[in-house]
């Protein structure tokens, strides 16, 4: 009876264990929370709430705030925010505070606010924490991103009247915490860095020199990174443009800032961060990186691989751009709204614009068959519109032209690998090209799909055109001739030769 | 004096038989195949690797067999080496041949014109180039009759 009742059990475990891993599978739901510090002034807050709606991520998308929105009735806490988030029944939260810098105790506040953290870091009462099953995972902040750089870079320019004699500041908020100073020097002398080539070279503006300061330093450490002292410093030779490193518009920004620079001769029009398209893409970006799955599936006869970015990048000797655009636009004709279904090797051509050995050989790995992938010949002056691809199937004729978004390349992108290519570039024009390329693998790799193609209406057979068939070589018809008169000659010899001794004897 | 000339052609010939037998094995353990006009050294395992051992033998036994030709061990070294250079130029001019009757993949049941005396173009295997001189023999071995 027992050893009945046991199998009985066993029989049953066996059965309901794959509805188990079914019912999990269905229920794991992402939710993104973008975390913002929060202010009683809604002129502070609006601004985050209206960029935040522009996020286009394929998860839900919730702002909370960690303190000062009380009084505004309208803006949730970061509790409040996990509370919508568990109502659509999000499993794992992807939280990304829209920070400066990750060396700060507002992190710390964060991380145990979402419970991440056990003890309260500060001094003051700790703040309300999240009561979720969900599982959370907190992102880092903005630190010196390049999408930072550009917005810095382009708050800059305007304000820019004569570069040659002018200097930018950044002016960044930074702390008084010996623990995390070395974060903000590292991140703003990383930012200043980028916004100084960002200037000269995507720009054109050959700007004399960009220099950081804080407004809360240790004043006796880093006397000479105090905001005053900086700009002061810089007007002795050079026109101040002074550019404010903050989130959002406010009392510092306003205020503060020209409070601290009372009477001395500077460009300034205190804008912040936001708005600015780069911050909702620092925010896709971020939380990208987190959930997305770099995997491409395919048949090989009856066998179904998965083949990830990882992988190709192995294969190629790392992922450069050419890699990740390759692979994303991959992706994209792989899914099941256009394809319909996971392809099979031997039924996908593709005609690729792009004359690359990144783009090659991620095709050659994903399609393993050289006859199946067309390239465009020629390498130095490529433009946008080398980035064009078109996924052909076989067995029905259907196909998709595919091309990248003029708006994911950074200004300038082009001339500048030109230079590179032709080796005339000098050496900062080749640091700025490894960061615009870095830039791009990024955007690349981890941009919502329809912010890196669209589609063009490129006919087929036009793209085919374009490409350059490989020049069969013309058989040497003369060469072939000659040698095989000798070889039938030689024969003839040889058979007359046996015949004749037959004959003699 | 016709048996000091002999000696020294198959004393040459060895020389050089032995030398295209050592670039054969070379190439192929390279892994690229080399060509210098019409000359080809391929560097497949089959025709570079075992026909350039096959060669390299070659050329051992028309050294071993250059010293008093007339004497009929030594005659039976230098044919056995042409013997082996027949091998493997016959295998090539038989793939040559093979290659050049059917039409290709997308044509018809026969070849071109123009197909079948481009199979026949350069460049050669160093076999190809041996293979007339590797005739002589025959000559050595009639008259010694």
């Amino acid at each position: 009876m027992t050893i009945q009742r046991i199998i009985t059990l066993l029989v049953l475990i066996c059965l309901l264990s794959p509805l188990s891993v079914l019912t999990h599978a269905a229920e794991e739901t992402t939710g993104i929370l973008v975390i913002a510090h929060g202010s009683p002034k809604e002129s502070w807050c609006k601004p985050i709430r209206e960029l935040v709606e522009n996020v286009t991520l394929p998860y839900p998308v919730e702002l909370g705030f960690l303190e000062f929105v009380e009084e505004l009735g309208d803006y949730d806490f970061i509790p409040e925010a996990v509370e919508k988030l568990d109502a659509m029944g999000v499993t794992r939260i992807i939280g990304v505070p829209l920070f400066i810098s990750s060396s700060s105790g507002h992190i710390a506040e964060i991380e145990y606010v979402l419970g991440l953290r056990d003890r309260w870091p500060g001094e003051e009462d700790p703040l309300q924490q999240v009561d979720t099953e969900a599982e959370i995972v907190l992102t880092g902040a903005m630190d010196d991103h390049w999408a930072v750089a550009q917005i810095l870079a382009d708050r800059a320019a305007e304000l820019c009247k004569n570069p040659e004699d002018e200097t930018v500041v950044i002016i960044a908020h930074g702390t008084p915490n010996e623990t995390y100073s070395e974060g903000w020097i590292n991140s703003l002398e990383s930012l200043a860095e980028q916004v100084k080539l960002k200037l000269r070279h995507f720009k054109g503006f050959d700007i004399e020199d960009v220099r950081y300061s804080f407004i809360h330093a240790d004043e006796t450490v880093y006397p000479d990174l105090m905001v005053r002292s900086v700009v002061e410093n810089v007007s002795a030779a050079s026109d101040p443009i002074v550019v404010p490193l903050m989130v959002s518009e406010g009392f510092f920004t306003r205020t503060y800032i020209p409070k601290l620079l009372e009477n001395l001769t500077y460009a300034y029009d205190g804008k912040a961060l936001t708005p600015h398209s780069n911050v909702v893409k620092w925010i896709e970006l971020t939380a990208s990186r987190e959930f997305s799955d770099l995997t491409i599936q395919i048949y090989d006869e009856d066998e179904l691989l998965n083949i990830s970015i990882e992988e190709v990048g192995e294969y190629h000797g790392h992922i450069c751009p050419c890699v990740a655009v390759a692979f994303r636009v991959t992706e994209l004709a792989f899914s099941e709204e256009i394809w319909g279904g996971i392809p099979h090797r031997g039924d996908v051509k593709i005609v690729c614009g792009h004359p690359s050995d990144g783009h090659e050989e991620t095709f050659d790995y994903i399609l393993n068959s050289p006859d199946d992938l067309m390239m465009k010949k020629g390498d130095v002056d490529l433009t946008k519109d080398n980035y064009v691809y078109t996924f052909m199937r076989k067995s029905t004729g259907d196909s998709i032209t595919v091309e990248v978004n003029e708006t994911i390349f950074p200004e300038g992108f082009f001339d500048l690998r030109k230079k590179c290519k032709a080796k005339t570039a000098t050496p900062e024009e080749i640091k700025t090209f490894k960061l615009a390329k870095e830039e791009l693998k990024e955007s690349f790799m981890f941009l919502p799909i329809d912010k890196v193609f669209s589609p063009e209406a490129h006919a087929v057979e036009e793209i085919a055109q374009e490409i350059e068939e490989p020049e069969e070589e013309a058989p040497n018809v003369v060469g072939g001739a000659i040698f095989f008169s000798i070889l039938v000659i030689g024969l003839v010899l040889l058979l007359a030769l046996v015949y004749g001794r037959r004959k003699a004897r | 004096m016709a048996k000091n000339k002999s000696s020294i052609y198959f004393g040459i010939l060895g020389a050089v038989t032995l030398a295209f037998g050592i670039a054969d094995l070379i190439v192929t353990i390279g892994g690229d195949s080399f060509t210098w006009g019409i000359l080809e050294i391929p560097a497949d395992p089959f025709r570079g690797g075992w026909g350039g051992l096959i060669v390299l033998f070659a050329g051992l036994f028309y050294l071993a067999g250059s010293k008093n030709l007339p004497e009929i061990h030594q005659l039976s070294k230098v044919v056995m080496g042409s013997v082996l250079i027949w091998i493997v130029a016959g295998t090539d001019i038989f793939a040559m041949i093979t290659e050049s009757i059917p039409g290709g993949g997308e044509g018809g049941w026969f070849n071109t014109l123009e197909g079948f005396f481009g199979t026949y173009a350069p460049p050669y295997a160093p076999a190809i180039f041996l293979l007339p001189f590797s005739l002589v023999v025959i000559y050595c071995v009639y008259r010694r009759k």
